[in-house]
């Protein structure tokens, strides 16, 4: 049978001024009709550049300098303009990963879906919007009258996804290339879509070409995946084979920098140093810098190529000469997770967030339609002790920036309080706090590339933290500071001279969780801090930050939707839903057994089609005072009863695990 | 929408009442006496009293500031003092030549520059485009003044083809109408084939235009359905604020062709004091430049779904 | 295109030079009255030529356009300097502390931004009178708000950044915000519009010299010399040709550098 896709020996590259950076090198996979492969890598792999090499796509400075990609048996690179557009959309259909950007954001969804139609075979309008319809209802969208006269901007993220499915689907192609689908999208929403692919390709028999960085994800679509490291395919074979038994030291690496957020507190492994730039590439393997297996004069010998596994029946292949490693079984992880065991009764007790609301009004005076106030806190209580780290868990439109932002002085409080060292802070600016709280208080935020000034240099912005917080210091004292910050981050000194934009995204944050610590903070707030760094990055940050807060003694309250990171850092989790808590406990216990639907649906426990959590929908449903936030999503609401009594607080047994539901109380007083 | 626009106009309304204490604060600081004025240098005090009480200029600001936009409100811009005529009878006329002008300047600039600028944008970085940039770069930066000096070298002195004064004093000749609109062609045609271009470069990098080929529509269609519909929001905007730069190179040129419009009006109203005259010529100019911002906003918020149908966000 | 940034640049500087040497560059007193009506290239006095003519009452026009270069590249960059410090002030307060502030400021500068700028011009001027302190004066107060408009989208972006919220967290004072955290990452597109800004400023002061509200006669200034000699285009093109073309080259390298920094803008 002829493969759909036959990519052989391809290596993509990009001009830059000056020089030609290699992307991809030595490329080969085929694809089987029908076949599900996935492609995992961390960013930069040149994963995408594959995708577009294969849509023959890859804009004016990129180019296939070798090999090439047959499409059912056809050289895509020898395609006339008519047959390479049949191809394109009729052939092999592509779904991208931010779904809004992918949409014309000034034609309503149905003409977009229709000219996708009219463009592969001959048929007419009428049929054409009948073949639209049907494709919308089959990504199990419901009143596909109505979204067909929607624009963009009037669908939610994860409808606007399926549209996109749909529409790659509407002329059948043979092959579906997915490039990050579920990136954008949010986790419950996640789960459904990717779903929603495994049965429309099988429902058709679509190929697919599933491209991602979450390893996890592919593991659930794919029969076959291939590992990608630096523009190379290091590992090939099915996704058992090489989920359980991987060969390549990278696989196994990038499989233990995620662990399941399920098991007992496992520590994510880091892999030391930084993928190599293009221009650095040795002769050897590529993950040669940063593998814990390198043996001179085996490693680094060239043309290293991709080799069946031994003792294999499968097609399991290897770019790895010392395949047949083991991993040292007395392994000391650098860090153990050792729960903090703060005793809560005897611990002093840091931070007490009270009832606490906040809501956005609208008061712009262009605004356009009514006024709308948007709900983002909600009678929010919190404790935080010292030494204990509590993460604060829940989708984007939760309320867990603002309560950052509250606790920082970034917002004010509209009602009730946050008590820190007996001072209501939620009322005062940061500008306004004593000296002494401003230093007991500090942030890591989310995105590492603008959390560094760029027109200043590392060292002076860390100095400069340290003057502001502790003033007593003398300027060698200072300088003296910094250098062990950067130290303790696990950067060396001149780094201190280098300009932001000269650091790897992990490296700025590292930065940043120095300058946090600068002023020897007895709490430290992060907001996301992991959510923007690739998966070995983030392995390592979470490590650091462990590492820090047990060295500082600091307490850390962590904002994030990571629950392997959760899993594994925090004591007590807080699981915030429309700005009100929904659940508590200890981590252990509130992962590993939720109680709550909306942490169920969070742990993918179950698998509900629900729609994201839209701004106006927070608006109708959080009035303060009336039910419960979730009760639009919640697939065990009580009906009569969740949307107009506010759920009540139950205690689960004595470990401070509680919850905020209806379902609880009912099921008990049965 | 309908919201939008009622508000949109309020704002225009307001902008226009304050832009009306401001020019007529500006005329109460300008020195001397208006008396003096009308009635010249060797009128007596006593005389030039008896005039101010009896045309209302012994009344407070406010209160004539009042009684003056009240009427203007109502069509009566008051009395010129060099025409001797109410304001209206010379400003009228003037308007409609000016009216041919920049509507035939318009004519010529929107087609010419978003021709200009969907080319050079479909193809960024090649010669055509580089070409433009340059010519465009090079005619915005000669003066109005400077390119109706070095046109009429051209055209009248040299080549003699056209006549080198736009007074129709025998009434309307399109001939003499050629080197003002060339003039104001040629300042103005380049900053929005610029901005067309950028539009067009942005929308091309878009990921909705990549969708398009990708699911391969033909290339036409990409352009014609996707592309330029997002490529000219923009622009529209820009050509609309234009209308705000177009009335001030309107008055270099009626000035320097001698073209009896409303440009020149203000211009001699200004050098001559005219009180009257500058007040309504400053008004109905401002006038038009807002009431083109509000139509472009109202018209950018029509092109664009997004906020047609409202949003959350 | 480097070339054509080099060559604006180069173009800039020597007009900058000529202002700079003009006592020892121009070959004759440019308000001195010597042969009315010399074409170009004609014998002057003391065996001197009239390289680009003389005007109507016999000056010499080069001594004029060098002498002028000296007063535009004395009054165009301090009064765009005056309007930068203003419209950058308004800016940042508005685009740091939005709200109120932000909404009165904006109202401000939409009003005057309503004005057809050649009409404000005229208005401002007729009431204060034509002088160089009220030319910078009248351009500071029309350009401030266009300023204001830019730093305003800048500061709106820049204040969410992480590192400013790195340092309200840890205290900061205002002015470290605005001027350490903020102003200084939104220097690139401020650059370009200040030289963009400088070519408009010299194109105004031409404008209102040319229509006769500009600089008081008889010091040289380049618009007033095209004003002058205006009604002669026909008969002597020389007395206004080449004045135009000191503007216009002047106003061209400020905006090919304006291009060049803009495209070295978008790589980084």
């Amino acid at each position: 049978m002829t493969p759909v896709l036959d990519i052989q020996n391809l290596s993509v590259s990009y001009r830059a001024p000056g020089r030609v950076v290699s992307a991809v090198t030595d490329f080969s996979l085929s694809i089987a009709p029908g076949e599900r492969v996935g492609l995992v890598g961390e960013s930069g792999c040149g994963k995408s550049s594959i995708a577009m090499a294969i849509m023959r796509y890859l804009g004016r400075n990129g180019l296939v300098s070798h090999g090439a990609i047959n499409y059912q048996g056809q050289d895509m690179a020898a395609l006339a303009s008519e047959a390479l557009r049949q191809v394109r959309g009729g052939g092999i259909a592509m779904v991208y990963q931010d779904p809004m950007a992918a949409l014309n954001p000034t034609m309503t969804i149905g003409a977009q879906l229709i000219e996708t139609r009219l463009a592969h075979g001959a048929v007419s309008k009428i049929q054409a919007c009948d073949d639209a319809m049907a494709g919308l209802a089959d990504v199990q969208l419901s009143d596909t009258t109505a979204i067909m006269a929607r624009y963009p901007h009037q669908l939610s993220g994860g409808q606007l996804q399926r549209v996109v499915i749909a529409m790659a689907l509407l002329p059948r192609p043979n092959l579906l290339l997915l490039d990050e689908p579920t990136t954008a999208l949010d986790a419950t929403v996640e789960e459904s879509v990717v779903d929603l692919i495994g049965e429309i390709s099988s429902k058709y028999r679509t190929a697919l070409l599933f491209i991602s960085h979450d390893l996890g994800l592919v593991e659930s679509v794919c029969d076959r995946v291939c590992v990608m490291y630096a523009g190379q395919a290091v590992e090939v074979g099915t996704g058992v084979s090489v989920f359980t038994q991987p060969r390549h030291p990278y696989t196994d690496a990038l499989l233990q920098c995620r662990p399941d957020p399920l098991s007992t507190g496992t520590a994510p492994r880091e892999i030391p140093g930084v993928i190599s730039g293009s221009h650095e590439y040795g002769r050897g393997c590529r993950f040669a810098p940063r593998c814990t297996y390198f043996e001179v004069g085996v490693c680094d010998t060239p043309d290293m190529a991709l080799s069946a596994r031994t003792n294999s029946t499968s097609s399991h292949m290897v770019r790895c000469v010392k395949q047949n490693w083991t991993r040292p079984t007395e392994e000391i992880p650098l860090f153990e997770h050792i729960p903090s065991q703060v005793d809560k009764s005897s611990s002093r007790l840091m931070l007490q967030v009270n009832q606490l609301s906040k809501t956005y009004r609208d008061t712009s005076l262009v605004g356009f339609g009514g006024a709308r106030d948007v709900v983002a806190l909600d009678g929010v209580n919190l404790t935080v002790h010292k030494g204990e780290i509590v993460a604060v868990v829940g989708e984007s439109g939760s309320g867990k920036s603002t309560l950052a932002k509250i606790l920082m002085g970034l917002e004010l409080t509209e009602d009730g309080a946050v008590l820190f060292e007996a001072v209501d802070v939620g009322a005062l600016r940061a500008r306004n706090r004593p000296r002494s709280i401003r230093r007991a208080l500090q942030m890591v935020f989310q995105n590492p590339d603008d959390t560094l000034n760029p027109s200043l240099r590392v060292g002076t912005q860390l100095r400069r933290a340290i003057k502001v917080l502790l003033p007593d210091l003398r300027r060698s004292e200072v300088a003296m500071r910094a250098t062990e910050l950067l130290d303790s981050v696990r950067l060396s000194a001149h780094v201190a001279n280098m300009w932001p934009n000269e650091l790897s995204g992990g490296q700025k944050q590292r930065v940043a969780i120095a300058r946090a610590f600068a002023g020897a903070p007895d709490i430290i707030v992060a907001d996301e801090p992991l959510s923007a760094l690739d998966v070995s990055v983030s392995a390592a940050i979470t490590l650091l930050l462990k590492s820090m807060q047990r060295d500082h003694g600091a307490s850390l309250l962590l904002i994030s939707h990571d629950l392997a990171a959760v899993r594994y850092l925090a004591d007590t989790v807080v699981v915030l839903y429309g700005g009100k808590v929904m659940e508590r406990g200890p981590a252990p216990a509130v992962l590993a057994s939720p109680r709550h639907p909306y942490t169920q649906m969070l742990m993918g426990a179950c698998k509900v089609d629900v729609p994201k959590l839209e701004p106006q929908n927070a608006n109708v449903v959080v009035e303060a005072g009336t039910g419960c936030p979730f009760v639009s999503r919640c697939p065990e609401r009580i009906g009569g009863l969740c949307e107009n009594t506010p759920p009540p607080i139950i205690c689960l047994g004595e470990e401070q695990h509680e919850i905020a539901c209806h379902l609880e109380a009912v099921n008990r007083s049965r | 929408m309908l919201s939008f626009v009622l508000r949109r106009l309020g704002a225009m309304a307001l902008t226009m009442l304050v832009v009306s204490a401001v020019v007529f604060g500006l005329m109460e600081l300008i020195p001397g006496n208006v008396a003096t004025m009308v009635l010249g240098p060797y009128a007596s005090d006593e005389q030039k009293n008896i005039w101010l009480s009896a045309n209302g200029y012994l009344e407070p600001a406010w209160c004539r500031y009042g009684v003056w936009l009240a009427n203007f409100v109502q069509g009566d811009f008051g009395h010129s003092i060099r025409f001797k005529v109410p304001v209206g009878d010379v400003l009228w006329p003037r308007l409609g030549r000016t009216a041919i002008l920049g509507v035939s300047a318009l004519a010529v600039i929107v087609p010419l520059s978003l021709t200009l600028g969907v080319l050079a944008g479909m193809r960024e970085g090649s010669i055509i485009d580089r070409l433009i940039s340059v010519i465009g770069i090079v005619t915005t930066s000669i003066p109005e003044f400077a390119s109706a000096v070095f046109l009429t070298s051209i055209f009248v002195f040299w080549l003699q083809w056209l006549p080198g004064a736009s007074t129709m004093s025998d009434g309307f000749d399109a001939v003499q109408l050629v080197l003002p609109v060339l003039v104001l062609v040629l300042y103005d045609f380049g900053y929005i084939a610029r901005m067309t271009r950028a539009s067009m470069i942005d929308v091309i990098a878009t990921p909705y235009i990549r969708t398009a080929i990708l699911k391969g529509l033909p290339r036409r269609q990409v352009i014609l359905r996707h592309a330029f519909r997002n490529a000219l929001i923009a622009p529209f905007t820009v050509i609309m604020l234009q209308i705000n730069w177009l009335l001030s190179g309107v008055i270099v040129v009626e000035f320097f062709f001698a073209y009896k419009g409303f440009g020149a009006l203000l211009l001699e109203a200004a050098l001559n004091r005219d009180v009257f005259v500058i007040e309504a010529c400053a008004m109905i100019a401002v006038f038009v430049a807002v009431a083109t911002q509000a139509l472009a906003d109202i018209g950018y918020a029509f092109l664009n779904p997004r906020i047609r149908f409202g949003s959350a966000d | 295109m480097g070339a054509l940034t080099n060559i604006g640049a180069g173009v800039v500087a020597l007009w900058i030079f000529v202002a700079l040497a003009a006592p020892v560059l121009a070959p004759f007193d440019p308000n001195a009255l010597l042969s009315p009506f010399a074409t170009p290239g004609a014998p002057g006095p003391d065996d001197g030529t009239f390289w680009l003519g003389t005007d109507h009452l016999g000056r010499d026009i080069l001594s004029r356009i060098i002498w002028g270069a000296r007063s535009v590249l004395t009054y165009a960059p301090v009064a765009a300097f005056c309007a930068y410090v203003l419209g950058v002030t308004m800016g940042l307060a508005a685009g740091y502390f939005k709200g109120w502030v932000d909404a009165g400021l904006s109202f401000v500068s939409n009003a005057v931004l309503a004005f057809p700028v050649l009409v404000l011009y005229i208005l401002v001027i007729t009431t204060i009178g034509a002088s160089a302190l009220n030319i910078v004066l009248a351009v500071t107060f029309a350009s401030a708000p266009g300023i204001m408009r830019i730093v305003r989208s800048l500061v709106l972006d820049l204040r969410n950044r992480g590192y400013v919220a790195a340092a309200e967290t840890r205290g900061e004072a205002l002015w470290w915000i605005l001027f350490v955290e903020i102003l200084p990452n939104a220097r690139g597109p401020l650059i370009v519009d200040a030289c963009l800004r400088l070519g408009y400023v010299i194109i105004t002061i031409g404008v209102l010299g040319f229509l006769g509200l500009g600089l008081p006669p008889p010091d040289p200034d380049w618009g007033g010399m095209i004003n002058e000699s205006r009604a002669l285009t026909l008969a002597f093109p020389h007395m206004t040709l080449f004045p135009c073309l000191a503007i216009s080259s002047l106003v061209l390298g400020l905006n090919l550098m304006a291009d060049g920094l803009r495209k070295g803008e978008v790589r980084s």
